[in-house]
């Protein structure tokens, strides 16, 4: 491979029930061939976070939402970091055991990875996170008191966290179809909705990467898991991957910079700007979400690409033009075309001839 | 500071989506998470165009105008959503 890499920007939103991504980061191999055939994948918790599991490829780009809309629409750039020290947010509605749980699996981080973890605070009020679905069937949710998530979160900044790792306590209903619905393979996971708003205000008051993992009760075993739900229930917690994810996130650099962008950019070589951005890829059916809007209104490739969801938020319906893709390892090929170079047109038959004007 | 929940109904307008939306959500607060969620076409499309009957839109919506549909959340100031101020259809989700 001689090219140089492609920056791209993969967004399979959280909570629509997407077949590939709607799980416990079931589109992970997705972004694993993306990021071999880019050479540089930019992407949100939702597509990395696999609970107990996770992966690690230093060309994969760990952004929350909220900066990867703002990377997107020009506003952030991003900056690659060795290492971020992670505090760590717990909610105060947690329970003594369960709260227990997730420090150990902090202090596994710790040992066995070497990750930099630390603060941990409390919130000073519980948060009361409240469960919500929209018309559309996508998962949406409230949260009672974001005042005590942010003077948390401050509170962690202060204390020298560069990045901060959230945990919430969630409402539970084990007896729920809708739950029974989700860990058998269909239906759309009834956390994301709330989850991203946390993750979302916090990284929006305080400019730093932020991500979130739920705190539940451990579910008893089922023989009818489907393979896509099986990393959260692995263990106890939904932490590891966040730790991990977060280890590595980018710094969020406010962007244009106040001095001339050009003159940041060679003073920092290692900053990744929105401009350089070679391609988004987006789920056929779910592109009317801020990131894949930004990016297409800047003229950058959509690479639609059948992926079933709650949603029919199509490029026929939006107006947009896109590159289809019936797969993602389709996307991967268009994704390897844009980067060397080659009209993906060519690669389609028939091939209209041009005509003079 | 408190989070509200919206969802909207706005007339598609020309120009860049992102600021239409944008736009309309800041009346209720600042934009902090939010998705086009769906696209309704107007019904009877070509029909409204032909006879200039603009039945089953939404009130001052454009004959031939599509509607998208958007949910989102905004951090706003003040009580929580009483009226929606025109031009956008909405409804506190």
């Amino acid at each position: 491979m001689t090219a140089s890499p492609l920056p791209t920007v993969l967004v399979v939103p959280t909570g629509i029930g997407c077949a590939i991504g709607g799980y416990a980061g079931d589109a992970l191999p997705a972004a694993r061939l993306l990021a071999a055939a880019s050479g540089c994948l930019i992407t949100h918790p939702n597509v990395m976070n696999g609970a107990a599991l996770y992966w690690r490829d230093p060309r994969i780009h760990y952004v929350e939402g909220w900066g990867l809309d703002r990377f997107a629409a020009g506003a952030l750039a991003l900056r690659p970091v060795r290492c971020q020290r992670v505090g760590l947010l717990l909610d105060a509605g947690i329970e003594e055991e369960l709260r227990l749980r997730h420090l150990q699996v902090a202090d596994g981080c710790r040992a066995t990875l070497g990750l930099e973890i630390g603060p941990v605070l409390s919130t000073d009020e519980p948060l009361e996170v409240a469960l919500e679905l929209g018309r559309s069937g996508a998962s949406w949710g409230r949260l009672g008191r974001p005042d005590a998530l942010l003077r948390a979160g401050e509170r962690l900044r202060e204390a020298g966290a560069t990045a901060i790792a959230v945990v919430a306590r969630f409402p539970e209903d084990p007896e729920s179809e809708a739950l029974a619905a989700y860990r058998g393979g269909s239906g759309v996971d009834a956390l994301a909705g709330a989850e991203a708003v946390i993750s979302h205000l916090l990284c929006d008051h305080l400019g730093i990467p932020c991500a979130h993992a739920p705190a539940l009760s451990p579910l008893p075993l089922t023989p009818a898991l489907d393979p896509r739900a099986a990393g959260e229930e692995l263990g106890t917690t939904f932490l590891p991957c966040v730790l991990v994810g977060l280890s590595r996130a980018p710094d969020l650099v406010p962007w244009p910079a106040p001095v001339a962008p050009m003159a940041a950019a060679s003073a920092d070589p290692v900053l990744l700007r929105p401009e350089a951005i070679g391609a988004v890829v987006a789920p056929a059916g779910a592109l009317g979400g801020a990131a894949v809007l930004a990016c297409a209104e800047r003229g950058v490739p959509v690479i639609a690409v059948a992926n079933p969801c709650v949603l029919q938020v199509t490029a026929e319906a939006l107006g947009l033009k896109v590159l289809p893709a019936a797969s993602y390892a389709e996307a991967a090929g268009l994704l390897l075309a844009l980067r060397e170079g080659i009209a993906p047109a060519a690669l389609q038959r028939p091939l209209a001839a041009l005509a003079a004007r | 500071m408190r989070l509200q929940p919206l969802e909207l109904r706005l007339p598609r307008g020309s120009g860049s989506l992102c600021a239409q939306v944008e736009q309309a959500l800041a009346a209720y607060g600042r934009p902090l998470r939010w998705a086009i969620t769906g696209v309704e076409s107007p019904p009877g499309h070509s029909d409204a165009v032909a006879t200039g009957t603009p039945t089953g839109t939404p009130t001052g919506t454009p004959i031939g105008v599509a509607t998208l549909l958007i949910e989102a959340v905004v951090i706003a100031d003040g009580p929580a959503l009483s009226a929606a101020p025109s031009g956008a259809a909405a409804r506190s989700a």
